[in-house]
C-alpha cells in the first residue's frame, strides 16, 4: 500500500538539509512504528520518496513523501501516529492512499512562495524592493546566470513566473499563524512559478531580480501543484486547484 | 536572543542546525530561580560533541533531579563564532537559549589537549573571566572532568573545580553542593572548601606549585586545609548499579557516530603501556548482558536509531560479547536496526563477529598492530602476533571485506629501522594474503595504513618518555612514504605538530596557562582540525612567553621527578608504573587483569574491583 502524506516544515527545522530531514522523519517512523517496506539488498532502507527538496532556511505548509507500507493502515491513524513522534517543526498535515502512478518528483511542476520581509528590514528598502517586485511581471525578459561545475549560463526566467502579488493584509496574517513563525513577520510578496526539470525558477533568484537579499525575507512554500493540461491539480488528491 | 539568532544568525552559517536546539528527546525544563543550573559544553563543534556518551550520562543524570536542570551548548564553528562575535550575541545554551553566564556550573569535557584553546574562547564568549581567581561569587563555577582532567594543570589557572575519574555519581555531588551553597548563600571561597571535602574533587587554586631553575617542579603543596595532599580519582563500583540513560537526543544533523550506545564495560585490563585510559579507567568492571539488552532496546525505541553500538575500550573482550550481539541480532534484525562493534580486537573471533553483525561491507575493518615488529609490541605490552593479525585478516578476505584499515604508531620508546621494516613488512604481507584469498578479485584490494605519532601521557609506564624530535618524526614518515608507494596501499600520517603540542599539554604544567591564553590572543583555535591548526602562531605563543615545547616535549623524566600530575591519584601507584616501565625495556609481556593481578594499586586502593559478568566468552 503507498501512502501520499502532506506535511509542514516550520522553525526549527527549517534549517536542516534535505537529506537530514529525511533521517529525521525516518526516525520519526520508526519510533511511531508505521510498518514502512524496507528495500531488498545488503542495506535495507525505508522505501519513501519526497517532491521536490526545500532549501535551507525555508518554511513550508506545503511538503510531500510518499510511503510504501508493508502492512496497511488506516491513513488518518498513521497520521496521528506519527504526529505524536515528530521534532519540533515536522507536522503530518494530512494523508492519502496514493491514487496515480507517477513519483512526487517527476509530477510537481509548479511551486507558490511566501516572502516576507524580515523585521530589520528598513522600510525605504521595503519601498524600493516592492517597487522592483511589482515591475517583475511587466518585462519579457528576466536574466540571471547560474554557475554549474564546468560553465556559466544565462538562463530566462520569465516563461517560467506565472504570478507576483503583493500579499493582502489578510493572507499575511493568515500565513504567520500557519506557520508559528519565531520571528516577527512583516509585509510579503506572493510568487507562483515553475519548478521542476524545465525553467525551475527558484525563489532566491527572484529576490536577487528585485535586487534584494535573500537574507531579507523569510521564504515560506505554501503551495506545489502539478500542472495537467493548463489546470492545477492538488499532488494529494488530484483534485483541480479550487479545491485545494 | 532567540529572534536575533534564529533571524541574524542561522541564515547566514553552515550547518544552523548545530545552534538551533529542541532535538528530539532534549529536555526543557522551566527555570525557577531557586534550581541548581548546569550546563555542560564539549569544546569541540555539535558532530562531534553529539556523538560522546559521557555528556549525555551526565546530561541525563542531572535531569533526573528535580530541583536541578541541565542543558547543552558546543563550540560554534568558525563562521556562526565570528558572527556571534560581530553581533554581540553570548555563548548560549540549546536548550533555553540563556547565556551561559546566567547558569550555576558551566562544566567543559576534557577529552583531548587540543581542545584546550576552544574552552578558553568559549569562557570568553560567555563573559566569564578566564582565570578561576578573577571570578566572583556571581559567576558560574567552572567545573573540568574527562580523560585529561588526569592531568588539569595545564588548564588549571582557568577551572574551579576538576572532577577526577567516573562522573556519574559525583556530579550528583556536585548539584549538591551548589544547591547548598545556594541556599547558605556561600561565597565562592567557601563553596571551594566544601568541595574540596567531596572525594575526587580537585581544587587547583588550593594547591602552590614550585620550580627549580631548571622549570622542573619542586614540590606541589596543599596552602588550605580543606584540601588533600593528593585526590584520589572516583570509582564506580558496581555499573549495574550506576546510572545510565534509558533515552537519547536525537540529534539534527548527523554526528560522526550516528547511532545509540551501551556501555558494555569501562577499563580494559590489557595494560597496553602507551595507553592511558587503560590506566586510568581500571579496573574493568563489564555490565550484566541482560541489562544491557534492555538499555538497548529502549534507546531503540526511545530514539528511532537504525544502529546501536556496544562500546568500550576493547568490546571483544566483554565475558558475553558473543550471547550479547547475538540475543540483540535477534531482538533487533527484524526492524532492521544493526549492532555495531567499534574496538576490534586482532583475531579471527573478532572478524566472525563483525561479520555476523557487518551484513554490509561497506565500512573497512580497523587492525591496531601499533608496532611492526614482535619485539616493539613486547615493549608496549601490546599482546598481537603478526599471526593472529594473518588471520584476523584472511577470515576478514573470506567473509567479503575487500579493505583492511592498519593502525601503527611511530616513535614509541625504544623503536629502531627494523621497527619501521617491520610496519612495511606487515603491509606487504596482508597484501599478498589478500591478493591470494581474493583471486580474481584482487584489484579491489584496498590496504589504508593509518600512522599516528607516540605521545607520551600521564599515569602511563611510558609517562617518563621523551617524544621523538618531529625532524626524526618526519624522517620515519618519509621512510614509510617512500616503501609503502604500492598499488592497493593507501598510507596516511598524522600531523607531527599536532603531535608535538598534545605531547606538550598532555604532561605539561601550569606555566602553560599562560601560553594557552596568549595562543588564544594571537588567533589559535580548533587546534584539533588540520584546516585552522596554525603551529606558526603555537610557536610565536610559546616564544611570547619563554618556554620551550622540547621541554615538555622531547625530555626524558627521571623516576623521581615530581610531575605536575604526582598530586592526582589514579589508583594505579608510580611505583607499579616504573616496574612496567622496567619490563618494557627488558621487552618482556605483562599479564593483563583478567589473567593474572599484578598489584597495580587500583583494586588494592580504590573502593572497586574487576568485575566480570558470568561465564567465559565463547572463543
Amino acid at each position: 500500500m503507498d501512502i501520499r502524506l502532506k506535511f509542514a516544515v516550520k522553525a526549527p527545522i527549517r534549517h536542516i538539509s534535505h537529506l537530514d530531514l529525511l533521517r529525521a522523519l525516518t526516525r520519526a517512523l520508526r519510533r511511531a512504528q508505521v510498518p514502512v517496506a524496507f528495500s531488498e539488498g545488503f542495506n535495507p532502507h525505508m522505501l519513501l520518496s519526497f517532491g521536490p527538496p526545500l532549501s535551507v532556511g525555508f518554511c513550508s505548509l506545503s511538503e510531500y513523501v510518499d510511503l510504501r507500507l508493508a502492512e496497511d493502515m488506516v491513513p488518518d491513524d498513521l497520521v496521528e501516529a506519527l504526529n505524536g513522534q515528530l521534532p519540533k517543526g515536522l507536522r503530518v498535515i494530512s494523508a492519502k492512499e496514493k491514487a496515480g502512478g507517477t513519483s512526487l518528483m517527476a509530477a510537481i511542476n509548479v511551486a507558490d512562495y511566501a516572502l516576507f520581509y524580515l523585521p530589520d528590514v528598513p522600510d525605504e528598502v521595503k519601498e524600493q524592493l516592492d517597487q522592483a517586485m511589482s515591475c517583475l511581471m511587466e518585462k519579457s525578459r528576466l536574466s540571471v546566470t547560474r554557475q554549474t561545475k564546468s560553465r556559466i549560463r544565462e538562463v530566462d526566467l520569465r516563461p517560467g513566473i506565472f504570478d507576483i502579488h503583493l500579499l493582502s493584509n489578510t493572507a499575511v496574517s493568515e500565513l504567520e499563524s500557519m506557520m508559528d513563525s519565531p520571528v516577527e513577520l512583516g509585509t510579503g510578496w506572493f510568487i507562483r512559478v515553475e519548478i521542476g526539470s524545465q525553467i525551475n525558477v527558484r525563489p532566491g533568484e527572484i529576490i536577487q531580480l528585485a535586487g534584494a537579499r535573500v537574507g531579507d525575507f523569510l521564504v515560506c512554500r505554501v503551495g506545489l501543484f502539478i500542472k495537467q493540461d493548463g489546470k492545477l491539480r492538488c499532488p494529494l488528491t488530484y483534485a483541480s486547484l479550487e479545491a485545494c | 536572543m532567540r529572534k536575533i539568532i534564529e533571524s541574524k544568525l542561522l541564515p547566514y552559517v553552515s550547518k544552523p542546525a548545530r545552534y538551533m536546539g529542541g532535538e528530539y528527546n532534549a529536555v526543557q525544563k522551566t527555570w525557577q530561580p531557586d534550581m541548581v543550573k548546569v550546563v555542560l559544553a564539549f569544546p569541540d563543534v555539535y558532530d562531534i560533541g553529539m556523538a560522546h556518551l559521557g555528556l549525555q550520562i551526565l546530561y541525563w543524570r542531572i535531569n533526573e533531579c528535580e530541583d536541578a536542570l541541565c542543558e547543552r551548548t558546543y563550540m560554534p564553528w568558525m563562521d556562526m563564532y565570528q558572527l556571534m562575535i560581530k553581533e554581540g550575541v553570548p555563548l548560549y545554551s540549546l536548550e533555553s537559549f540563556h547565556p551561559i553566564a546566567d547558569f550555576d556550573v558551566l562544566g567543559f569535557t576534557l577529552q583531548y589537549e587540543l581542545s584546550y584553546t576552544n574552552i578558553l574562547h568559549m569562557l570568553k564568549r560567555s563573559g566569564i573571566p578566564l582565570r578561576s581567581k578573577d571570578r566572583t561569587n556571581q559567576e558560574a563555577l567552572v567545573v573540568g572532568g574527562g580523560p585529561c582532567a588526569f592531568n588539569p594543570e595545564p588548564i588549571a589557572d582557568f577551572f574551579d573545580v576538576f572532577v577526577i575519574g567516573d562522573g556519574e555519581e559525583a556530579i550528583v555531588d556536585l548539584v549538591d553542593l551548589v544547591r547548598r551553597a545556594k541556599d547558605q548563600g556561600w561565597t565562592r571561597q567557601e563553596t571551594l572548601e566544601q568541595a574540596a571535602t567531596i572525594p575526587g574533587f580537585y581544587i587547583p587554586s588550593f594547591y602552590d606549585v614550585t620550580y627549580y631553575p631548571s622549570g622542573q617542579i619542586a614540590g606541589i603543596a596543599p596552602n588550605n586545609s580543606h584540601a588533600l595532599t593528593r585526590v584520589q580519582k572516583r570509582v564506580v563500583a558496581d555499573l549495574d548499579q550506576a546510572f545510565f540513560p534509558r533515552n537519547a537526543i536525537v540529534p539534527w544533523i548527523e554526528p560522526v557516530h550516528d547511532r545509540v550506545m551501551v556501555e558494555v564495560m569501562r577499563g580494559c585490563g590489557r595494560g597496553c603501556r602507551f595507553c592511558q585510559a587503560g590506566f586510568v579507567y581500571r579496573p574493568p568492571r563489564e555490565r550484566d548482558p541482560l541489562l544491557l539488552r534492555e538499555q538497548a532496546l529502549d534507546l531503540i525505541r526511545g530514539t528511532g536509531h537504525e544502529e546501536v553500538a556496544l562500546t568500550s575500550l576493547s568490546s571483544g573482550d566483554y565475558s558475553q560479547i558473543a550471547p550479547l550481539v547475538k540475543s540483540l541480532m535477534e531482538d533487533l534484525g527484524e526492524s532492521r536496526v544493526s549492532v555495531a562493534l567499534p574496538s576490534l580486537r586482532v583475531d579471527s573471533f573478532s572478524v566472525g563477529l563483525a561479520s555476523e553483525i557487518q551484513k554490509v561491507r561497506k565500512t573497512g575493518l580497523t587492525f591496531a598492530m601499533e608496532a611492526g615488529t614482535e619485539r616493539l609490541r613486547k615493549v608496549i605490552n601490546k599482546q598481537v602476533t603478526e599471526e593472529d593479525l594473518l588471520a584476523a585478516v584472511a577470515a576478514a578476505f573470506d567473509a567479503g571485506w575487500f579493505s583492511i584499515k592498519l593502525y601503527f604508531m611511530l616513535g614509541l620508546p625504544t623503536e629502531g629501522e627494523e621497527d619501521l621494516a617491520g610496519i612495511v613488512d606487515i603491509v606487504k604481507r596482508v597484501r599478498k594474503l589478500g591478493h591470494e584469498r581474493l583471486g580474481r578479485q584482487a584489484g579491489k584490494l584496498r590496504i589504508a595504513v593509518s600512522v599516528a605519532t607516540f605521545v607520551p601521557k600521564a599515569h602511563t609506564p611510558f609517562e617518563f618518555c621523551a617524544q621523538d624530535q618531529p625532524a626524526v618524526i618526519l624522517d620515519k614518515q618519509r621512510y614509510l612514504k617512500e616503501n609503502l608507494g604500492i598499488k592497493g596501499v593507501k598510507l596516511s600520517c598524522h600531523n607531527v605538530e599536532q603531535s608535538v603540542l598534545e605531547a606538550v599539554f598532555a604532561r605539561g604544567d601550569r606555566r602553560l596557562s599562560s601560553v594557552l591564553e596568549q595562543a588564544v590572543t594571537l588567533g589559535c583555535l580548533f587546534d584539533g582540525w588540520d584546516e585552522y591548526f596554525n603551529y606558526g602562531l603555537w610557536e610565536q605563543a610559546f616564544g611570547d612567553c619563554g618556554l620551550d615545547m622540547s621541554f615538555y616535549a622531547n625530555r626524558s623524566r627521571d623516576f623521581d621527578e615530581v610531575n605536575p600530575w604526582d598530586h592526582i591519584d589514579s589508583g594505579v601507584s608510580k611505583g607499579f608504573l616504573i616496574e612496567e616501565y622496567k619490563t618494557a625495556l627488558k621487552v618482556a609481556h605483562s599479564p593483563g587483569c583478567r589473567d593474572r593481578c599484578l598489584r597495580c594499586g587500583v583494586c588494592q586502593e580504590l573502593p572497586a574491583t574487576m568485575r566480570l559478568v558470568k561465564g567465559s566468552a565463547e572463543k
